[in-house]
């Protein structure tokens, strides 16, 4: 413990590590900042529903008739008078017989699709007894502020702390080599079970500094937008929707999920998420000696994960294609997707956790691999 | 001597593993991000009746299609009908429909989309595919992109037209300025598509990013290694003295202007493919596009403007890691300030390249420096440049 804590030490007192994830907070700030169109509209929307309840109806009408007359009061009104329950005579070709889908030819990712819609088939008819759909959310302003919030902040904070967290490992994998004690730390008791140390703390830090982006930056974020009558809202709602292609699909979450809910699953998922990219950066640090070469290394094959997907997609290699899904890269974009059924990015149930979790296992896997190829390696 | 020191300096930066991956990277940067640009403006069948048509009146009207020109398309429009209805004829599907010419078709296009948004996007995908069909082995995209054109030439003829649809309550007096400057204008009558605009855009941004990025990546090392080996005080002990930090500064620069060459050489030679060029002296206040432009460049300036914009900006992004470099004691210290600069440098990009020289939207007086995007390219470089002989005179006094 003694010596994760003097890792620790050297990532704290490395200033521009500081610097670094105060310019991240920086950046999520100007995202929010330049994107707060309608926020007087989802205001007023959020303190109706307070009052009304979340659940469309006779009732919710009623009460939403009594609220001080204003614009957003009757585009709200207009939206949810005589509300349908769209799972009700839910098809499963609205997600199944989409263009997309039938534009892929192929026998296995066919069948592989087929399974997942059988799975599904009895989620939307619990979605439908239950009149999920009937949850009103944000009304008309759903799937902007859905996607404003899980498409574009969290996952930036999950890219930016995913950046860290490789950072941090690679600096702490190269602090020896830096001040030449790489040598004089072998031949101490430890040894070379520095590195048990390092992973340990570059986790730990990883871990903090997802925490520290994704604490200030939601502050900020529900500081600016209030979520006071929304945070018991089934995302689901029939005005929340995803847009695949020139497609929008309904958001059909493999479980309910409040708006509460769904944060507090994307931010765990996403803290998974940054360990699942710091472990590789710990590999890569133990096995090349120069610390750059290191993660141009790392972002070299990033990038060549993110040119998979297209690739196969390209040449028609469908399986290939749905065995990509599962590159962690893939897994980020698809960020503002997680716990819903995705369309053609993905051939399982609750895919992006199966994924993040496979991936943390293959990443531990490459970890002890490169560990055990260190303590064989010579230093000079 | 110097030029010894220089050529060891550039060793130092290019090298061969570094200049292997850059072009790896490229390349898979080049699939990934702007491939698309290339590809879809050729393949994509409305673009590419549209880019068809307008090389065809560039080659028979000149840069302009001038009103007693306009006439002929009426009579091409007729002769594309024509065409039109013998393909359809050919459709055994669009037979068994009931749909035997234009007319017929275009009724069942719009009763099929009527339909859709009747039943709130459930399209009748059967409907569709048909429609898709015979759009698929007819002229339909040729005679579209026409009507299109013509109905746009006729609009925009009045010569109220700009000053009455362009100009809103809230515009500054220099913008009214320009639009009724541009309403007498001889150059309304261009002929230059806006979909060329867009993917020059499009791809000039993605292009910028590679470019910065590959900049950044072979400059920023030179001074950390230095640094990290401890050889600053010992390279001042050589007869170039501290000039040793002007002379990496010329080598930083001059690998920036190679690198910036041939990725302009490279992908911009990529870029012609698309034969945009054909509009080079096409005005960019065209009938064909619905922005306004600040300036009365030809559309072959306009691209060589881009093209020095692209370059300049990567020079600065050069000069930016080279002053940052030197305060990072360590690769992870210079990945950590690098990453930023790219994202910044990266936003900038996508805001410079996204209408340059165009009218943009906001009224704010940011929006009514005319040029404002070549201004800010340029203001980057002279900013950077002014930065590194700042640093480079510090040097000098440093203890």
């Amino acid at each position: 413990m003694c010596l994760v804590q003097h890792e620790l030490r050297k990532l704290i007192r490395t200033p521009m590590i500081w610097i670094f994830l105060l310019l991240c907070l920086l950046a999520n700030l100007f995202f929010i900042c330049t994107d707060l169109y309608e926020r007087d509209g989802f205001h007023q929307i959020s303190q109706m529903v307070k009052q009304t309840g979340q659940r469309m109806g006779d009732s919710f009408t009623q009460i939403l008739y009594q609220q001080p007359k204003s614009e957003w009061r009757d585009i709200l009104l207009e939206a949810t008078v005589n509300p349908k329950d769209i799972f009700e005579e839910f098809q499963m070709w609205q997600l199944s017989g989409n263009e997309l889908q039938q534009s892929i030819s192929s026998d296995i990712f066919e069948r592989w699709q087929a399974w997942k819609y059988r799975l599904l088939q009895p989620r939307i008819k619990q979605m439908a007894d239950e009149d999920v759909s009937l949850d009103v959310y944000a009304g008309v302003l759903t799937h902007g502020s859905h996607m404003r919030l899980f498409g574009t902040v969290l996952r930036a904070v999950t890219g930016e702390a995913a950046c860290t967290g490789m950072l941090f490992m690679l600096h702490l994998f190269g602090y020896e080599r830096l001040y030449d004690t790489e040598a004089l730390l072998a031949t101490a008791k430890t040894g070379r079970r520095i590195c048990r140390a390092k992973i340990i703390a570059g986790l730990l830090a990883a871990s903090a500094g997802y925490l520290l982006l994704a604490v200030s930056t939601l502050a900020v974020y529900f500081f600016l937008w209030d979520y006071n009558g929304l945070w018991g809202a089934n995302v689901s709602s029939q005005f929340n929707y995803i847009v695949q292609g020139l497609r929008t699909m309904h958001f059909v979450t493999w479980t309910d999920f409040t708006v509460a809910g769904y944060l507090a699953a994307t931010l765990a998922l996403g803290m998974v998420f940054t360990l699942v990219v710091s472990l590789p950066a710990a590999a890569v640090g133990m096995l090349c000696r120069n610390t750059y070469l290191g993660a141009l290394g790392l972002f070299a094959i990033i990038l060549c994960s993110l040119a998979v997907p297209f690739l196969c997609a390209d040449l028609k290699l469908w399986v290939c294609y749905a065995v990509s899904m599962f590159l962690p890269i893939v897994l980020w974009f698809q960020q503002a997707a997680w716990f819903t059924e995705q369309s053609i990015n993905a051939i399982l149930p609750w895919q992006e956790t199966i994924g993040v979790c496979g991936n943390l296992l293959l990443s531990s896997g490459i970890c002890m691999a490169a560990w055990k190829r260190y303590k064989r390696k010579d230093l000079s | 001597m110097n030029i010894r020191i220089m050529m060891a300096e550039l060793r130092k930066i290019w090298r061969p593993g570094m200049v292997l991956l850059l072009c790896f990277l490229g390349a898979i940067y080049y699939y990934l991000f702007m491939h698309f640009d290339i590809w879809y403006f050729k393949s994509e069948m409305f673009r590419e009746a549209v880019m068809e048509l307008a090389t065809g009146w560039i080659d028979t009207y000149g840069t302009t299609l001038e009103p007693e020109e306009r006439l002929d398309l009426d009579r091409q429009n007729a002769a594309e009908i024509t065409l039109f209805n013998q393909r359809i004829a050919e459709i055994s599907e669009a037979q068994a429909a009931g749909i035997t010419d234009y007319t017929s078709f275009m009724a069942f296009h719009e009763k099929s989309r009527s339909e859709a948004m009747q039943q709130q996007g459930k399209v009748d995908m059967d409907a569709e595919a048909l429609i898709w069909h015979i759009i698929g082995r007819t002229n339909y995209p040729r005679l579209q992109g026409l009507q299109l054109t013509m109905e746009r030439y006729d609009v925009q003829q009045s010569a109220d037209y700009y000053t009455d649809h362009g100009i809103e309550v809230t515009d500054s007096a220099r913008r009214k300025a320009r639009i009724q400057t541009l309403s007498t204008s001889p150059w309304r009558n261009s002929i230059l598509p806006q979909e060329v605009l867009e993917n020059t855009w499009s791809y000039g941004g993605n292009l910028l990013a590679w470019m910065v990025l590959s900049c950044l990546l072979l400059v920023s090392p030179l001074l950390v290694r230095d640094r990290m080996a401890d050889v600053r005080q010992l390279q001042w002990t050589t007869h170039v003295g501290r000039r040793v930090f002007h002379i990496q500064l010329a080598a930083v620069l001059s690998s920036a202007c190679i690198l910036s060459a041939v990725n302009l050489l490279v992908f911009g030679g990529i870029y012609l493919t698309n034969h945009t060029l054909i509009f080079r002296d096409c005005r960019m206040f065209s009938f064909l596009c619905t922005l306004l432009p600040w300036v009365d460049w030809t559309y072959g300036q306009y691209f060589i403007v881009l093209v020095l914009m692209l370059f300049g900006i990567s020079i600065a992004a050069a000069g930016f890691a080279f002053l940052l470099a030197q305060y990072s004691s360590h690769y992870v210290g210079m990945l950590l300030k690098l990453l930023p600069l790219f994202a910044a440098l990266r936003l900038l990009g996508g805001y410079l390249f996204q209408t340059p020289f165009f009218f943009r939207a906001g009224v704010d007086k940011l929006h009514e420096i005319p040029g404002l995007e070549g201004w800010i390219a340029v203001g980057l470089l002279v900013m950077a440049l002014g930065l590194c002989l700042f640093a480079a005179r510090r040097q000098r006094q440093k203890e």
